[in-house]
């Protein structure tokens, strides 16, 4: 599917479809063959990484690097019917229903 | 337009009618929304007269004021859903953090402003509310992500905007429509209530029409969240300095000079000269890495997105599909049908640099560039106060022209993406008119110096002014 | 025939000993509330929302780490793992994970656990334990996990703090496998950590290998003690039967099925492995502070093995030691009565063998406090009661009724009552008017003799304490 229309190698499809499966992210034909492109394109973009070398550098996730905040122990319920209201047709019994093998009836 | 910092005090004092100031305010959406398309929902005129009745009552420092925000922050009452169809129909069950900041403040929140989905883009164009125009020219993108923001400052169709800024979302509406923006330090503003994007690099940003109104929302809604485990433990005002021209030696970075437009660089440069008047000392200095910001905060940008966009698949969040059958196929149906394109690449790249195998190359190499940056601008600024920069290497670009390749839009934010690297502030501000549009320039300093790019910047808006579009 | 077989466990233990989840306020007391509404915005992962860390359950995790002799790095790092699953709100689960950037709370350390049919002491090495959280509960509708249409979510336990604890694969049959995770259980009990009887409390998957199969299979699901044994019991044949008969074993997860005994495959999805996992950007690091390893060095003062090897130091049976020890309340109030009253034999003996066998046969669970097991270890030395009498009508009372031990010894006519020790010393006060002067001019000695009068008036059986009191308010202040 669209790897033939596409600027990306065999390889490189075979991840596209992983990525979408992974992601869990269904692509219509004709997304696919627009995606390809973008993809294609971003990774160009990308691939400017490969110019610099900074294997010696810590990586750096947290910008201002300080202690994370902890809580106290102290319950404190929240309202159950403000998070009923904002899911509103999502219930069957209390339950939050999703599908299993089945859709959503 | 009367300032934002003004409403409460002439409210109080009985010279302004907080009715006929919100009439006013309803007037100019009604005669620029058709034409604009910033809003994504107004609430009603009686809602907003009841809840201006409420909040007078407050007496706070924003009592009277008339706040629009961005569709992507969550208000328990009205929908909030950050212009994705996935959200259509949604309502939090809980405020953000600066939402009840305001609320305590006597602000009056008048709507939700149109964006780019999830904040995903630089021209709030890839909306399902139809793409937000320019007030200045009406076939132009307002920039994005926050163009919603931008636009209804720009028309007066509010006194105070909140947007958000990933790598950019703030500065480029501003720059575009004529407005002031701050990205603020990272960690001073609370997260919590923002759908996000990239945790790591965004903050919700004040935007305003003068500097002394962006300070006056900046001091709202800073300041330490037990909620937000970013958020600094430190508790102080963010008062505008009154900078001494002889103690400040402002940097103008090559890097940040590539490839941009003629008339942009007029006016910077017309600006640059004013500060030499002023005897700010200013100088032209190189950062290499700088050249790497943009890939590496996209890497970063888009994993962290593919990460925070998994939760929508029509369980608990997001819309569902009818015609599926299992979970993973209804997840994936619902997630096909109500992203955008946008999105959907920028999950798909995310999940790719992250990839086992991948992440060194892309994910982790691009963290590591981030110290690199980071470090390269705290060395920098050992020697000079502040750095001055334009905000886009383009002026507003008209509406569908970068919607082809994702990356010609990626690069109008080669200029802003840095500061959110870096955690640091970066404030933007109108400098001039060049053929019909304003042209924004952007100061950053180090962390935490939101005061003095406060006051840099009204000694430009005193020389400049307060521009508006022509009706 | 016989094979090697190799087992690694996989041990999920919720941190019921905070009171809140690992990232919000919500209580972690879920069970028996109506579904969903033991819920926030964090832990039902809605948008914006954010979580922070609960001091409590990263302390209680510094103490497990600690107790299971592990390196606990400077810096917590948690982690987003990812995986579309209808339980799970967000999608992706906040662990840890030893690469990418990764520090779990535990990195190596070993389990020392004692095997009750020998008395040895035995150790097997941990990976890690991670800190983590639990999903929500998926209730599945007609055919169960491989067919319902549909799974009915309650969110109530999404969020509760997990410890997953990692074994090597140094395990090599299921009962040994068992007890490892009974005594896992007990030490991270007495810490209190988590309690084992709460229903769901725990939870156990194992990987299994036996020699010449090739594959190794990971079963899942075991949610007991005795589960763990038979669900390893039944894979081992049914590896060996396979590798027997000449096959192969394919490396897979199965299904543990309690209610028919048997494991089963399960769909390939859960195989896929790459979990894209990145440092979560809403946490920063947390530097594990000095205070919360001074706390973790305090609660190992008290660990079944530490009690197990004092007890064998007092030359306590080592039955009698292991049945109280098995037992958090019968440990605890061991300890106790012990530090009131040192006879760790009777006291030993009262627990272990009385209140526990009354336990074991009639399902009495009271314990009578400490101080009145120690009481009862005091008139035992003093020969004011007998051990048959203990046993067969004073503990089973105190056990029934939960009457304090000297009420019931009132009752039995084993201690004067309160009005005859009042006037025993009544009497005493008058008939000993000498010493009551001398004690008054400061000769302390005749305040024990006044107290041995009294004792002789009771024919020894009352309590010298109490005694004492009794004296003190009598002369009203005067001494």
């Amino acid at each position: 599917m669209g790897c033939e229309v596409c600027v990306l190698t065999e390889d490189e499809c075979v991840i596209l479809h992983k990525l979408a499966e992974r992601t869990s992210l269904y692509l219509s034909r004709s997304e696919e063959i627009e995606i390809c492109d973008r993809i294609t394109s971003i990774k160009r973009f990308f691939s400017q990484l490969d110019e610099v070398n900074v294997e010696d550098l810590k990586p750096l996730y947290h910008v201002l690097e300080v202690s994370g905040k902890t809580r106290e122990d102290n319950p404190e319920p929240f309202p159950a019917e403000e998070i009923r209201r904002s899911l509103k047709g999502r219930f069957r019994d209390d339950y939050v229903v999703a599908p299993w093998k089945g859709g959503y009836d | 337009m009367i300032q934002a910092v003004k409403v409460s005090l002439e409210v109080l004092n009985d010279r302004l009618d907080p009715y006929d100031h919100l009439e006013e305010i309803l007037d100019k959406i009604n005669r620029w929304e058709p034409k604009v398309n910033a809003y994504a929902y107004v609430e009603n005129m009686g809602k907003l007269k009841e809840d201006l009745g409420r909040q007078l009552k407050r007496k706070g420092r924003l009592s009277g004021v008339i706040v629009a925000v961005k569709d992507n922050i969550s208000t328990s009452w009205m929908p909030t859903t950050a212009a994705s169809r996935m959200l259509s129909g949604y309502i939090p069950p809980y405020n953000a953090t600066v939402i009840e900041k305001l609320l305590y403040e006597g602000a009056v929140i008048i709507g939700k402003t149109n964006m780019d989905e999830f904040a995903m883009g630089s021209t709030s164009e890839n909306t399902p509310y139809g793409p937000v125009h320019n007030p200045w020219c009406l076939d132009c993108t307002a920039g994005g992500s926050s163009g919603g923001s931008g636009a209804v400052l720009a028309y007066g169709g509010a006194d105070l905007a909140l947007g958000s800024d990933t790598g950019g979302s703030v500065r480029l509406p501003a720059a575009y429509t004529g407005t002031v923006a701050l990205k603020p330090t990272y960690g001073t503003v609370s997260r919590y209530g923002l759908i996000p994007y990239a945790n790591s690099l965004e903050q919700i940003s004040p935007m305003a029409r003068t500097v002394k109104d962006l300070a006056l929302l900046y001091n709202t809604i800073k300041g330490d969240d037990p909620r937000d485990s970013t958020t600094l433990g430190v508790e102080q005002e963010y008062p505008i300095d009154r900078v001494d021209p002889g103690k400040t030696r402002i940097a103008v970075i090559r890097e940040l000079m590539d490839g941009v437009d003629e008339g942009i660089l007029k006016i910077f440069w017309n600006t640059i000269s004013l500060l030499e008047s002023h005897g700010f000392t200013i100088d032209m200095v190189s950062i290499k890495s700088l050249r790497y910001s943009l890939p590496a905060y996209y890497v970063i940008a888009m994993a962290e997105a593919s990460s925070n966009l998994a939760r929508y698949d029509g369980v608990i969040h997001g819309n569902r599909v009818k015609e599926c059958r299992g979970y993973w196929d209804c997840a994936a149906k619902a997630r096909g049908e109500y992203f955008g394109v946008e999105v959907k690449t920028r999950i798909l790249m995310g999940a790719y640099v992250l990839m086992e195998g991948y992440s060194r190359e892309y994910y982790v190499k691009a963290t590591k560039l981030r110290r690199l940056i980071r470090d390269s601008l705290a060395k920098l600024f050992k020697d000079y106060q502040a750095i001055i920069s334009p905000v886009s290497p383009i002026l507003p670009p008209k509406l569908g022209e970068k919607l082809e390749d994702p990356v010609k839009m990626y690069t109008m934010d080669v200029m802003t993406v840095t500061a959110n690297l870096a955690g640091i502030p970066a404030l933007v501000q109108p400098a001039g008119i060049i053929s019909g549009f304003p042209i924004g320039i952007q100061w950053m300093g180090p962390v935490f110096s939101e005061s003095r790019l406060f006051g840099l910047a009204s000694i430009v808006e005193d020389e400049v002014g307060v521009i508006t579009p022509l009706q | 025939m016989a094979r090697k077989v190799t087992i690694g466990l996989e041990i999920h233990v919720q941190i019921t000993g905070a009171k809140t989840k690992l990232f919000c306020n919500c209580p972690v007391d879920y069970r028996d509330k109506p579904p969903n509404t033991n819920v926030c915005p964090v832990c039902m992962g809605f948008p914006g929302a954010l979580p922070v860390v609960n001091r409590k359950a990263i302390e209680l995790a510094v103490t497990a780490s600690k107790s299971l002799n592990c390196e606990i790095p400077e810096w917590l790092i948690f982690t987003r793992k990812h995986y579309f699953y209808p339980d799970l709100p967000k999608n992706y689960q906040i662990t840890q994970y030893k690469t990418v950037a990764g520090a779990p709370v535990c990195l190596g350390g070993r389990l020392d656990y004692i095997d009750p049919k020998d008395w040895s002491i035995h150790s097997v090495g941990l990976d890690r334990i991670n800190i983590e959280e639990d999903p929500g509960k998926a209730v599945y509708e007609k055919g169960g996990i491989i067919g319902s249409r549909v799974v009915l979510v309650d969110y109530n336990r999404s969020g509760v703090g997990l410890l997953e604890i990692v074994t090597r694969p140094e395990l090599h049959d299921a009962r040994q496998a068992r007890i490892a995770v009974e005594n896992l259980l007990l030490t991270l009990w007495y810490l209190g950590i988590t309690d084992p009887r709460l229903p769901g409390a725990f939870r156990v998957d194992a990987n299994i290998s036996v020699e010449g199969g090739g594959g190794r299979v990971e079963l899942k699901n075991i949610g007991s003690l005795i589960e763990v044994e038979r669900g390893l019991r039944y894979e081992i044949l049914r590896q060996t039967k396979i590798v027997d008969a000449g096959g192969k074993i394919a490396r897979e997860t199965r299904h543990w099925d309690t209610v028919k005994g048997v494991s089963k495959a399960t769909r390939s999805k859960e195989e896929e492995t790459d979990y894209m996992y990145f440092p979560d950007p809403d946490l920063p690091p947390l530097r594990v502070t000095r205070s919360m390893l001074v706390k973790a060095e305090a609660a190992l003062e008290f660990t079944p093995l530490k009690l197990w090897s004092d007890m064998n130091r007092y030359g306590i049976d080592k039955g009698l030691a292991w049945s109280i020890i098995r037992e958090l309340d019968l440990a605890k109030t061991f300890r106790t009565a012990l530090s009131i009253y040192r006879n760790p034999h009777l006291i030993a003996w009262m627990l272990g063998n009385v209140v526990k066998g009354l336990r074991d046969k009639k399902g009495l669970e009271y314990v009578p406090p400490a101080v009145d097991i120690a009481y009862l270890a005091e008139l035992l030395d003093r020969n004011i009661v007998h051990r048959e009498m203990v046993k067969f009508v004073i503990l089973p009372k105190a056990m029934e009724t939960k009457e304090s031990v000297k009420r019931i010894m009132e009752y039995e006519g084993k201690l004067p009552r309160g009005d005859a020790l009042e006037k025993a010393v009544e009497k005493v006060l008058i008939e000993e008017s000498k010493a009551v002067n001398d004690l008054l001019r400061g000769r302390k000695q005749a305040f024990n003799y006044l107290i041995g009068r009294v004792m002789r008036k009771l024919d020894g059986k009352g309590d010298p304490r109490e005694i004492a009191e009794i004296l003190r308010r009598k002369l009203n202040g005067l001494i």
